[in-house]
Protein backbone atom coordinates (compact mmCIF):
# COMPACT_ATOMS: atom_id res chain seq x y z
CA UNK A 1 0.00 0.00 0.00
CA UNK A 2 2.60 2.66 0.80
CA UNK A 3 4.69 1.30 -2.13
CA UNK A 4 1.47 2.09 -4.39
CA UNK A 5 1.72 5.57 -2.35
CA UNK A 6 5.17 6.29 -3.24
CA UNK A 7 4.39 5.33 -6.57
CA UNK A 8 1.75 7.65 -8.02
CA UNK A 9 3.64 10.97 -7.05
CA UNK A 10 6.56 9.57 -9.39
CA UNK A 11 4.27 8.45 -12.08
CA UNK A 12 2.42 11.91 -11.97
CA UNK A 13 4.95 13.88 -12.18
CA UNK A 14 6.90 11.67 -15.20
CA UNK A 15 3.89 12.31 -17.01
CA UNK A 16 3.47 15.95 -16.32
CA UNK A 17 7.20 16.37 -17.35
CA UNK A 18 6.13 14.41 -20.02
CA UNK A 19 3.17 16.56 -21.39
CA UNK A 20 5.05 19.81 -20.80
CA UNK A 21 7.69 18.33 -23.00
CA UNK A 22 5.31 17.96 -25.34
CA UNK A 23 3.79 21.13 -24.92
CA UNK A 24 7.32 22.82 -25.19
CA UNK A 25 7.61 21.43 -27.84
CA UNK A 26 4.82 21.99 -30.05
CA UNK A 27 5.68 25.72 -29.38
CA UNK A 28 8.55 25.25 -30.52
CA UNK A 29 7.58 23.74 -33.53
CA UNK A 30 4.76 26.60 -33.99
CA UNK A 31 7.61 28.74 -33.20
CA UNK A 32 9.87 28.11 -35.46
CA UNK A 33 6.75 27.94 -38.58
CA UNK A 34 5.91 31.09 -37.55
CA UNK A 35 9.14 32.50 -37.59
CA UNK A 36 9.79 30.68 -40.92
CA UNK A 37 6.66 32.22 -42.45
CA UNK A 38 7.63 35.59 -41.04
CA UNK A 39 10.96 35.21 -42.61
CA UNK A 40 9.44 33.91 -46.01
CA UNK A 41 6.30 37.12 -45.97
CA UNK A 42 10.10 39.67 -45.42
CA UNK A 43 11.77 38.13 -48.42
CA UNK A 44 8.74 38.18 -50.28
CA UNK A 45 7.67 41.88 -49.38
CA UNK A 46 11.51 42.77 -49.55
CA UNK A 47 11.95 41.30 -53.35
CA UNK A 48 8.44 43.09 -54.76
CA UNK A 49 10.07 46.25 -53.13
CA UNK A 50 13.02 45.50 -55.06
CA UNK A 51 11.38 44.77 -58.39
CA UNK A 52 9.28 48.08 -57.48
CA UNK A 53 11.99 49.88 -56.69
CA UNK A 54 13.51 48.78 -59.98
CA UNK A 55 10.59 49.23 -61.88
CA UNK A 56 10.35 53.19 -60.78
CA UNK A 57 14.20 53.68 -61.26
CA UNK A 58 14.19 52.44 -65.17
CA UNK A 59 10.40 54.32 -65.84
CA UNK A 60 12.25 57.57 -64.26
CA UNK A 61 15.27 57.09 -66.12
CA UNK A 62 13.25 56.29 -69.29
CA UNK A 63 11.29 59.70 -68.83
CA UNK A 64 14.52 61.59 -68.32
CA UNK A 65 15.75 60.24 -71.56
CA UNK A 66 12.63 61.57 -73.41
CA UNK A 67 12.32 64.85 -71.82
CA UNK A 68 15.99 65.52 -72.59
CA UNK A 69 15.01 64.49 -76.34
CA UNK A 70 12.07 66.66 -76.66
CA UNK A 71 13.81 69.65 -74.70
CA UNK A 72 16.73 68.93 -77.20
CA UNK A 73 13.65 69.19 -80.31
CA UNK A 74 12.14 72.36 -78.87
CA UNK A 75 15.09 73.44 -78.35
CA UNK A 76 16.39 73.18 -81.38
CA UNK A 77 13.16 74.56 -83.04
CA UNK A 78 13.35 77.37 -81.15
CA UNK A 79 16.65 78.28 -82.30
CA UNK A 80 15.85 77.84 -85.69
CA UNK A 81 12.50 79.84 -85.61
CA UNK A 82 14.34 82.45 -83.78
CA UNK A 83 17.19 83.02 -86.66
CA UNK A 84 14.13 82.78 -89.05
CA UNK A 85 12.10 85.54 -87.36
CA UNK A 86 15.64 87.41 -87.12
CA UNK A 87 16.47 87.06 -90.67
CA UNK A 88 12.78 88.08 -91.51
CA UNK A 89 12.91 91.44 -89.33
CA UNK A 90 16.32 92.00 -90.49
CA UNK A 91 14.81 92.09 -94.20
CA UNK A 92 11.70 94.09 -93.51
CA UNK A 93 13.93 96.72 -91.88
CA UNK A 94 16.48 96.85 -94.31
CA UNK A 95 13.55 97.14 -96.88
CA UNK A 96 11.54 99.71 -94.56
CA UNK A 97 14.76 101.50 -94.63
CA UNK A 98 15.34 101.69 -98.32
CA UNK A 99 11.58 102.58 -98.89
CA UNK A 100 11.80 105.62 -96.29
CA UNK A 101 15.22 106.86 -97.65
CA UNK A 102 13.55 106.97 -101.55
CA UNK A 103 9.58 108.49 -100.20
CA UNK A 104 10.97 110.44 -96.58
CA UNK A 105 7.72 112.95 -97.26
CA UNK A 106 5.16 110.14 -97.98
CA UNK A 107 7.24 107.64 -95.06
CA UNK A 108 6.64 110.49 -92.70
CA UNK A 109 3.13 110.94 -93.56
CA UNK A 110 2.08 107.75 -93.91
CA UNK A 111 3.25 107.41 -90.39
CA UNK A 112 1.83 110.35 -88.57
CA UNK A 113 -1.16 109.55 -90.12
CA UNK A 114 -1.33 105.48 -88.87
CA UNK A 115 -0.57 107.10 -85.36
CA UNK A 116 -3.10 109.94 -85.58
CA UNK A 117 -5.83 106.95 -86.66
CA UNK A 118 -5.02 104.72 -83.73
CA UNK A 119 -4.73 108.27 -81.69
CA UNK A 120 -8.58 108.92 -82.87
CA UNK A 121 -9.48 105.48 -82.11
CA UNK A 122 -8.13 105.24 -78.50
CA UNK A 123 -9.67 108.65 -77.87
CA UNK A 124 -13.02 107.28 -78.95
CA UNK A 125 -13.25 104.18 -76.79
CA UNK A 126 -11.74 106.37 -73.95
CA UNK A 127 -15.11 109.02 -74.56
CA UNK A 128 -16.98 105.73 -74.90
CA UNK A 129 -15.31 104.11 -71.43
CA UNK A 130 -16.60 107.35 -69.58
CA UNK A 131 -20.17 107.30 -70.75
CA UNK B 1 23.75 104.96 -87.44
CA UNK B 2 25.56 105.49 -91.36
CA UNK B 3 24.86 109.30 -92.50
CA UNK B 4 22.47 108.95 -95.66
CA UNK B 5 24.52 110.56 -98.37
CA UNK B 6 22.01 112.68 -100.79
CA UNK B 7 23.04 111.00 -104.52
CA UNK B 8 20.92 114.00 -106.27
CA UNK B 9 18.54 111.66 -107.72
CA UNK B 10 15.68 112.79 -105.62
CA UNK B 11 13.48 114.64 -106.95
CA UNK B 12 10.75 116.55 -104.45
CA UNK B 13 7.28 115.82 -104.42
CA UNK B 14 4.22 117.58 -103.67
CA UNK B 15 4.47 115.77 -99.82
CA UNK B 16 7.55 117.22 -99.64
CA UNK B 17 6.72 120.30 -100.77
CA UNK B 18 3.89 120.47 -98.23
CA UNK B 19 6.18 119.30 -95.17
CA UNK B 20 8.66 121.61 -96.21
CA UNK B 21 5.75 124.29 -95.19
CA UNK B 22 4.42 122.88 -92.38
CA UNK B 23 7.95 122.28 -90.25
CA UNK B 24 10.60 124.90 -89.63
CA UNK B 25 13.20 125.40 -92.26
CA UNK B 26 16.19 124.73 -89.75
CA UNK B 27 14.98 121.20 -88.92
CA UNK B 28 16.25 119.75 -92.17
CA UNK B 29 13.45 116.99 -92.06
CA UNK B 30 14.43 115.13 -95.22
CA UNK B 31 18.30 114.87 -94.41
CA UNK B 32 17.08 113.89 -90.83
CA UNK B 33 14.77 111.32 -92.13
CA UNK B 34 17.03 109.99 -94.55
CA UNK B 35 19.92 109.38 -92.22
CA UNK B 36 17.65 107.91 -89.80
CA UNK B 37 14.73 106.54 -91.39
CA UNK B 38 13.39 104.20 -88.81
CA UNK B 39 13.45 106.24 -85.23
CA UNK B 40 12.60 109.04 -88.05
CA UNK B 41 8.83 106.95 -89.10
CA UNK B 42 8.77 105.87 -85.48
CA UNK B 43 8.85 109.78 -84.09
CA UNK B 44 6.30 111.09 -87.16
CA UNK B 45 3.38 107.68 -85.72
CA UNK B 46 4.07 109.17 -81.99
CA UNK B 47 3.31 112.59 -83.33
CA UNK B 48 0.69 111.40 -85.12
CA UNK B 49 -0.39 109.25 -82.68
CA UNK B 50 -0.56 112.05 -79.93
CA UNK B 51 -1.97 114.68 -81.90
CA UNK B 52 -4.90 112.41 -82.63
CA UNK B 53 -5.55 111.64 -79.06
CA UNK B 54 -5.22 115.16 -78.16
CA UNK B 55 -7.04 117.28 -81.24
CA UNK B 56 -8.12 114.20 -82.93
CA UNK B 57 -11.73 114.63 -83.66
CA UNK B 58 -11.31 118.83 -84.17
CA UNK B 59 -8.54 118.01 -87.35
CA UNK B 60 -11.31 115.71 -88.31
CA UNK B 61 -14.18 118.05 -88.29
CA UNK B 62 -11.63 120.85 -89.89
CA UNK B 63 -11.22 118.53 -93.10
CA UNK B 64 -14.14 117.49 -93.58
CA UNK B 65 -15.68 121.10 -93.21
CA UNK B 66 -12.87 122.29 -95.41
CA UNK B 67 -13.77 119.10 -98.37
CA UNK B 68 -17.06 120.15 -97.83
CA UNK B 69 -17.01 123.43 -98.57
CA UNK B 70 -14.04 122.81 -101.60
CA UNK B 71 -16.59 120.02 -102.26
CA UNK B 72 -19.59 122.63 -102.43
CA UNK B 73 -17.63 125.45 -104.49
CA UNK B 74 -16.65 123.37 -107.02
CA UNK B 75 -20.04 122.12 -107.82
CA UNK B 76 -21.43 125.97 -107.34
CA UNK B 77 -19.17 126.47 -109.87
CA UNK B 78 -19.64 123.53 -112.21
CA UNK B 79 -23.91 124.60 -112.09
CA UNK B 80 -22.93 128.26 -112.42
CA UNK B 81 -21.06 126.99 -115.76
CA UNK B 82 -24.15 125.25 -116.87
CA UNK B 83 -26.71 128.04 -116.28
CA UNK B 84 -24.44 131.00 -118.10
Amino acid sequence: MADTIEKEPTEGAETAREEAEGVVTAARDRFKRVSQDVKDRYERVSEDVRRGAERASHEIRRGAEQARERYGEVAESARERYTQVREKSGEISRDVTHYVRDNPGRSVLIAAGVGFLVGLLVRRGRDEDEI
Amino acid sequence: MEDFVDDGAHRPSTIDDFLDEILPEELEWERMVRSYPLPAVALAAVGGFLLGISHGPGIVSALSGYIGAQVSRNVSQVLGQDAE
